[in-house]
């Protein structure tokens, strides 16, 4: 029997794209998607994204001349600035850009909370959101102690006897976790590998999630919860290349801040005083931990993430406009105001001493 | 949906209370260390609380390199709890770093905490400084290359993502 193999036909003379397309199967990522997803309110996870491989990428070149010992951690730091080729600007870039990806990453989570995105069959996509957004907050909290100035001392000192008030939950933060390693060395490997491995097994399953079920439709009037994967008249290719062009904009706003307004760095920190409030992430709680001493840290965060984990739960309905969702729209409005007010409050408080 | 949500709430609160149900049983021990940062050959007061009275504390030093034994305190009773007051000299072979320094009873109660040992000169730099939220005074100009650099490169990226989003479809 004869057996008639067809041979590869010879390569073809093409464009660099052409080939391009061949060996990365580009052509893959053309699959349709809607065109309100190329709108940049849909596209704050995206240049959120952008804004964390920024961080991953000038965090790489900090952490070779950090030293994570308390004893000399704040002198790093100040070497980094005045003894490293390119270490202030590095540090300024990377500063500037968790503050702007800490902004992105909210109005992310409020957009989705606005368009009922979260809704079946997103529910677990809004859940690994908000591990995402753990994580975000985890490696801001991380990032500010490191510095290791009296800002970050009592960031530190906090994060210590809340931990001790947590229990077993909070028992990484205390000094008996381990003889060996002090804890602003524990933050640091926090900040610089668990919590990246985290953000980078989160984003995996949240991208794949986003793949499943397609970009949640337009909150029309009408619009209800369903699976779109394959609609739209738009392409991903599209919608990819905004996200990077938005992510050079954000890229160019960081670089443009870091040379006219350098990233902070305090004096040497004091144990025991306090001098200094939050950054302006966590400042809402400066006025609750005024009234409840430390113990509003675990309290304050455990009510807002329990919130947020419920959302889902008790705005079961399918439908997705804000009007059809008034009353839930409505609590989270309040809950936004309070914490906005609170911060305000927090910037006219007086510091006052909190640690026991 | 609903029974998972809670079950995970149930689970979380159960572990938030494991510790609350030791210090209900025996009493939990702490100790306060001051000041927390010290040189070689200094002196530190430890204050213990929430002692029995009578109890017996080793109080040792730990770090990477070993344990140095500092001595020991005997908690006595202070109205309702007991504790002690003790006043250890920092051991002159010691060298800068961070140190937990720990306090352990024969029954194996324990409790500690972090003491930071530096050098006397980082010491005395330290002591002159009142805590302070102001900011350092570094000098913080660059060359102006790096700065013509930095924004030609911060144009270029910015005309590129511009043009990358208006690129029609």
């Amino acid at each position: 029997m004869k057996t008639n193999i067809s041979p590869t036909p010879p390569a073809q003379q093409g464009t660099f794209k052409e080939w391009l397309v061949e060996r990365t199967g580009w052509k893959g990522l053309t699959y349709p998607v809607p065109t309100h997803a190329n709108k940049i309110w849909y596209l704050l996870g995206g240049i959120s994204f952008v804004g964390f491989l920024i961080l991953f990428a000038t965090g790489i070149y900090m952490a070779q001349f950090y030293n994570a010992q308390p004893s000399d951690a704040h002198q790093s730091a100040v070497f980094l600035i005045t003894g490293v080729p390119l270490g202030d600007l590095i540090r300024s870039i990377h500063f500037w850009t968790a503050q702007i990806v800490t902004v992105t990453v909210v109005l992310h989570l409020l957009r989705i909370l606005y368009s009922g995105s979260f809704k079946r069959p997103r529910e677990l996509n809004w859940y690994i959101g908000l591990g995402l957004l753990f994580v975000t907050l985890g490696a801001v909290y991380t990032g500010s102690v490191l510095k290791y100035d009296q800002e970050g001392l009592e960031a530190l000192q906090h994060s210590k006897e809340a931990g001790e008030l947590m229990g077993a939950l909070g028992a990484f933060f205390t000094s008996e976790f381990s003889s060996t390693a002090s804890l602003l060395t524990r933050l640091f490997t926090t900040h610089v590998s668990i919590l990246p491995m985290a953000f980078a097994a989160l984003i995996g399953v949240h991208i794949y999630l986003i793949n499943q079920h397609g970009i949640s439709p337009k909150a029309t009037l009408d619009a209800t919860a369903r699976k779109t994967k394959g609609e739209g008249e738009s392409r991903f290719d599209i919608h990819l290349r905004r996200m990077i062009g938005y992510g050079l904009i954000l890229l160019a706003v960081v670089m443009s801040l870091a040379l006219l307004l350098p990233a902070p760095i305090g004096q040497h920190g004091m144990p025991g005083a306090e001098v200094t409030k939050p950054w302006w992430m966590f400042v809402w709680l400066f006025p609750a931990e005024a009234a409840l001493g430390v113990r509003a840290l675990i309290i304050m965060p455990s009510i807002l993430g329990g919130l947020l984990l419920l959302v889902p739960v008790v705005d079961r309905s399918p439908y997705l406009n804000p009007v059809k969702r008034k009353w839930v729209l409505i609590v989270a409005g309040i809950i936004l105001l309070i914490l906005i007010i609170g911060g305000l409050v927090a910037v006219i408080q007086p510091t006052t001493d909190h640690l026991g | 949906m609903k029974t998972i949500f809670f079950r995970t709430l149930l689970i979380v609160l159960l572990l938030s209370l494991i510790p609350a149900s030791i210090t209900l049983a025996h009493g939990e021990p702490t100790i306060i260390v001051e000041p927390a940062v010290v040189s070689p050959g200094e002196q530190i007061t430890i204050i213990g609380a929430d002692m029995e009275d009578g109890e017996v504390f080793k109080i040792t030093l730990e770090s990477g390199s070993g344990t140095a034994q500092l001595g020991e305190a005997i908690a006595i009773k202070d109205g309702e709890e007991a504790g002690f007051t003790a006043v250890f000299s920092i051991p002159n072979n010691l060298t800068a770093g961070f140190y937990l320094l720990r306090a352990t009873t024969d029954e194996g109660e324990t409790t500690a905490a972090d003491l930071t040992i530096v050098s006397s000169t980082d010491l005395a730099n330290a002591m002159t400084m009142d805590a302070s939220a102001a900011q350092h005074t570094l000098d913080r100009s660059k060359p102006p290359s790096l700065i013509g650099s930095v924004i030609v490169l911060a144009l270029l990226s910015a005309s590129l993502g511009v043009w990358l989003i208006r690129k029609p479809e």
